[in-house]
């Protein structure tokens, strides 16, 4: 249906008018980007029932390479679909929040492009069905999260953490392209529904693991898995908004979108399992670990994310039905309950001018509403009943309960599960509680935007964090209304395979009920002695992170390159010359070793008494340029006239226009030759030291020969002669010219000497520029 | 350290072998000759100028961007090949017609002509350019 390509289509023509709008009105843009945000949701909700019914909908256009396999194809099932939903749903919120949330000096028109931008090729990966276009679109998104992260750039940190995530998502991506065109190799399509339906042969081909090890490699960058996790905290510079649309709503989804997405491909093998799961656990782990560490509640987040995500991945490493579901289930109430977080976070920064948890406290009478809301995400994200992040953890202790029950040694997945979850319970405590509870603590700000007595927000900027936290709520409590609707299709989709389950609130007093209380017991206990926790944190604390690697290796890479690039330009002409012929002899000598041996002396041509003259002549000048390496100036003569020398020979072999040519550009040479010496001393230059000049005789000597041999094996060639031969008899039928060297020039090989007149004018103009900038700088000085 | 022999000399023989290059230009097709030698003609004939008088005498009476020089040949010759994808034919393919022009009588006009003035604009060009950037360069070091 064609509808489908307006749902990408449609954000990114809309970035393009975003900064067109006149500066007087500084909202337009974002209620522009609102507006269109909200009609892609509507767009979406009227594929809705198709969904429901269980019909993806499809399009697809034969554009570009069709017979690569490289075309436009999309496709919204409900795993799609749902997730596009989350994009154009969270990001409408989004685009209002920050609306209200950027101050008026801001530069909004670009901001709001690269948001728009951003959506659009967020919908773009959620609903390609062709792989490659899929890897376009998810570069696209980092590229986007570059411009966001980057926005205030003038901040030194902002820029660092921009590279940071181009760099780590921008090589996974790479991997990712390299995976998929494997894939292609391997299989002949780059149709996900095809991959699919022959899942089994891809699993018995030889490139099974490397395909599966590089599409992972994208996948656990962008979603930011150990050890790739690094780049996420620093992403945080971002403005909120971005933050919580991007770097935890749906960006950072996009890897646990492509898992759902591959999952029925690759499910089932010893070596996705191991993979998936155990860098997921880790991840989670870490994570959790981590964000009770960080007093910046927006590090704390970060942290969390990544925990959360760790958390997606482990599920779909398992391949069973419950851990699909709890996995599918729990991607979208993470996107509703941290995006309300970050929201919340927003919110305060702004209001007391601080996202330090040691400065933040008591704040619930002054913000009361903010803390409602607050109240229900970070509830949610704790894993409290009656919110919808309760529902997911006990999906997840259910699968984990199950794996528990494989053998003894599977109980160290449900015992790391549970520590996972307590942190979990602590870092969101730290939110709520921490901030809003407790005595009243806030740090007496000296910034301008912030008012002296914190109070609610307007309503810009609590109805976004609202309804997030609304849905929380309602998913709850009556989590069989978005069951029918959203995610029973998601799941389906993910799995490739209709099964009957139903979300309850209560399954009665079993195993994963008693873990979720343990956990929040335990959690509450961890909480009040959380000063004790971070005492043993800090001593076990190490000084050795993913993010020293990253410099160390970042700035090895850069020195490296330095101190290569110093090495090969070093600024020594004569290095240069010695290099750039050093080459050409090693690549004539590949070239021309096959046919050195057929050149045999009986085919030589004799030569004539004129001939033999000019030669001699030219023996003798050529050895005399050698011999008189004093003044600069005779030097320059005595090759001028081996120049002179050689156009008397192609005159004595009948080769005028060759003469004429060689005559001009000698002339022409030694006019450019004085104007250089003018500006050199006129004592004459020093002779190189002795190693040196053995180097450059050994050096000249093998290209002279080489161009000797060259020459010889080319005129001894039968071949050859019947060249001439053609153009002789051609050049004035077919193209009107009795010059057969003009012929050949202007039309024959015309496209040569286009080639060629090009590169004479790109030299020219680079001789120019270089002495035109030399100019400038001694100006300067 | 100028000449006034060379000076003055240098100044009458340019139109002398400005006509002799235009001669080479035209007749290239069918005798020794051509856009590339010319243009080095054209160029050869300027640079004596250049050394014989100065690069302000040069500049004042000629007063010509070399750069744009190089541009326009190269477009020239580029557009007369891709003149001929209008006509249906191949990029760079040639037609020919002959002409009969007052006082010259038959004359046989090829397209190729049109890519050889390309050439040639853009080897007086280059040339140009490289030694009168290298004679200011020259100049603004002495000073």
């Amino acid at each position: 249906m064609i509808g489908l390509i307006w749902i990408i289509l449609l954000p990114m023509l809309a970035a393009m008018v975003a900064p067109l709008w006149p500066k007087r009105w500084r909202n337009a843009p974002g209620w522009w980007a609102t507006a269109v945000s909200a009609s892609v949701v509507a767009l979406l909700a009227s594929f809705g029932p198709s969904i429901h019914k269980g019909e993806p909908v499809r399009f697809s256009l034969p554009w570009p390479a069709p017979e690569f396999g490289v075309q436009l194809a999309l496709g919204a099932d409900g795993w799609g679909w749902g997730f596009a939903l989350v994009v154009a749903g969270i990001g409408t919120l989004i685009c209002l929040y920050a609306v209200h949330y950027l101050s008026d000096k801001e530069p909004r028109g670009r901001f709001f492009a690269y948001l728009l931008l951003f959506e659009g090729a967020m919908l773009g990966v959620v609903l390609s069905s062709n792989l490659l276009f899929l890897v376009v679109f998810w570069e696209l998104t980092s590229v986007a999260s570059f411009l966001l992260i980057g926005f205030w750039h003038q901040q030194e940190r902002a820029r660092y953490g921009a590279y940071k995530a181009l760099l780590i998502t921008g090589i996974g991506g790479l991997g990712l392209l390299a995976g998929v065109v494997m894939l292609y190799l391997a299989m002949g399509t780059f149709d996900l529904y095809e991959l699919i339906a022959r899942a089994d042969e891809v699993q018995a081909h030889p490139w099974f693991v490397p395909i599966l090890v590089l599409i992972l490699l994208g996948v656990f960058t962008k979603s930011a898995q150990f050890p790739f996790h690094f780049w996420l905290p620093d992403a945080m510079t971002a403005p909120t908004p971005v933050s919580a649309y991007l770097h935890s709503a749906t960006m950072v989804k996009a890897g646990v979108f492509l898992l759902g997405r591959i999952h029925p491909i690759f499910r089932g093998r010893e070596e996705w399992f191991w993979i998936v799961t155990t860098v997921g656990m880790a991840t989670m782990l870490l994570g959790a670990y981590a964000a009770v560490r960080k007093t910046d509640l927006k590090a704390l987040l970060a942290y969390s994310t990544i925990s959360q995500l760790g958390l997606i991945t482990m599920l779909y490493g398992f391949g069973t039905h419950t851990a699909a579901l709890a996995a599918t289930f729990h991607i979208f109430n993470h996107a509703a309950f941290k995006a309300g977080l970050f929201l919340v976070v927003g919110i305060v920064d702004h209001e007391t001018g601080t996202r330090d948890k040691r400065r933040l406290g008591g704040l619930a009478k002054a913000m009361p509403i903010t803390m409602v809301i607050c109240g229900a995400c970070a509830l949610a994200s704790a894993g409290v009943p009656l919110l919808n992040g309760f529902l997911s953890k006990e999906l997840f202790y259910t699968e984990m309960v199950e794996v528990g029950t494989r053998g003894w040694v599977w109980m160290i997945w449900p015992a790391l599960a549970i520590g996972g979850s307590i942190f979990t319970f602590v870092y969101s405590m730290e939110v709520f509680h921490g901030v809003f509870f407790g005595q009243l603590r806030m740090h007496d700000t000296h910034q301008e935007h912030a008012p002296h007595k914190p109070h609610d927000p307007g309503w810009g900027m609590l109805v976004p964090a609202g309804l997030l936290a609304t849905v929380c709520v309602l998913v709850g409590l009556w989590p069989g209304v978005l069951e029918g609707w959203l995610l029973k299709p998601a799941v389906w989709a993910v799995w490739q395979q209709v099964f009957d389950f139903h979300v309850v609130i209560w399954h009665g007093f079993t195993t994963p009920l008693i873990l979720s209380i343990l956990t929040m017991v335990a959690g509450v206990v961890l909480y009040l002695q959380r000063h004790r926790l971070g005492q043993v944190q800090e001593r076990f604390a190490w000084s050795f992170t993913a993010h020293t690697i990253y410099d160390g290796a970042l700035n090895g890479l850069i020195g490296s390159t330095d101190w290569l690039t110093n090495k090969l330009q070093n600024g020594r002409l004569r290095q240069y010359l010695w290099w750039a012929a050093a080459t050409l002899v090693a690549a004539m000598l590949y070239a021309a070793a096959p046919v050195l041996g057929t050149i045999l002396p009986s085919q030589f041509t004799t030569i004539s008494g004129w001939e033999t003259v000019l030669l001699l002549l030219l023996i003798a000048a050529a050895v005399g340029v050698v011999w008189r390496n004093g003044e600069r100036l005779s030097a320059v003569i005595t090759v001028g006239s081996v120049g002179l020398l050689i156009s008397g020979l192609y005159l004595v072999m009948s080769a005028p226009d060759l003469a004429l040519t060689q005559l001009l550009v000698e002339s022409v040479t030694i006019i450019l030759f004085l104007f250089v010496l003018w500006r050199l001393p006129q004592e004459a230059p020093k002779s190189s030291p002795r190693r040196h000049r053995a180097s450059d005789a050994v050096l000249s000597i093998a290209f002279g020969g080489l161009i000797c041999l060259l020459v010889l094996g080319v005129s001894a060639s039968k071949q050859l002669w019947a060249l001439p031969e053609y153009f002789t008899q051609t050049s004035l039928p077919e193209a009107g010219g009795r010059n057969i060297v003009n012929v050949i020039l202007v039309d024959f090989r015309g496209f040569d000497t286009l080639g060629e007149i090009t590169v004479l004018g790109i030299a020219a103009l680079g001789a120019f520029a270089l002495l035109r900038l030399r100019n400038g700088k001694e100006r300067d000085r | 350290m100028m000449s006034l022999i060379l000076a003055t000399v240098s100044r009458l023989l340019l139109p002398v072998l400005a006509l002799y290059s235009l001669h080479l230009m035209l007749r290239g097709h069918n005798a020794p000759g051509g856009g590339f030698i010319a243009g080095l003609l054209t160029a050869a004939a300027l640079l004596l100028q250049y050394v014989a008088n100065s690069t302000a005498h040069v500049k004042q009476r000629l007063p010509l961007n070399y750069t744009v020089l190089i541009a326009v040949g190269l477009l020239l010759a580029g557009g007369t090949g891709a003149a001929a994808l209008v006509y249906g034919s191949a990029f760079l393919e040639h037609r020919m017609a002959h002409v009969h022009l007052p006082l010259l009588g038959e004359v046989e006009l090829a397209t190729a002509l049109g890519f050889d003035l390309g050439v040639y604009l853009v080897v007086v060009g280059m040339t140009l350019l490289m030694v009168s950037t290298l004679a200011e360069q020259k100049k603004e070091a002495g000073r």
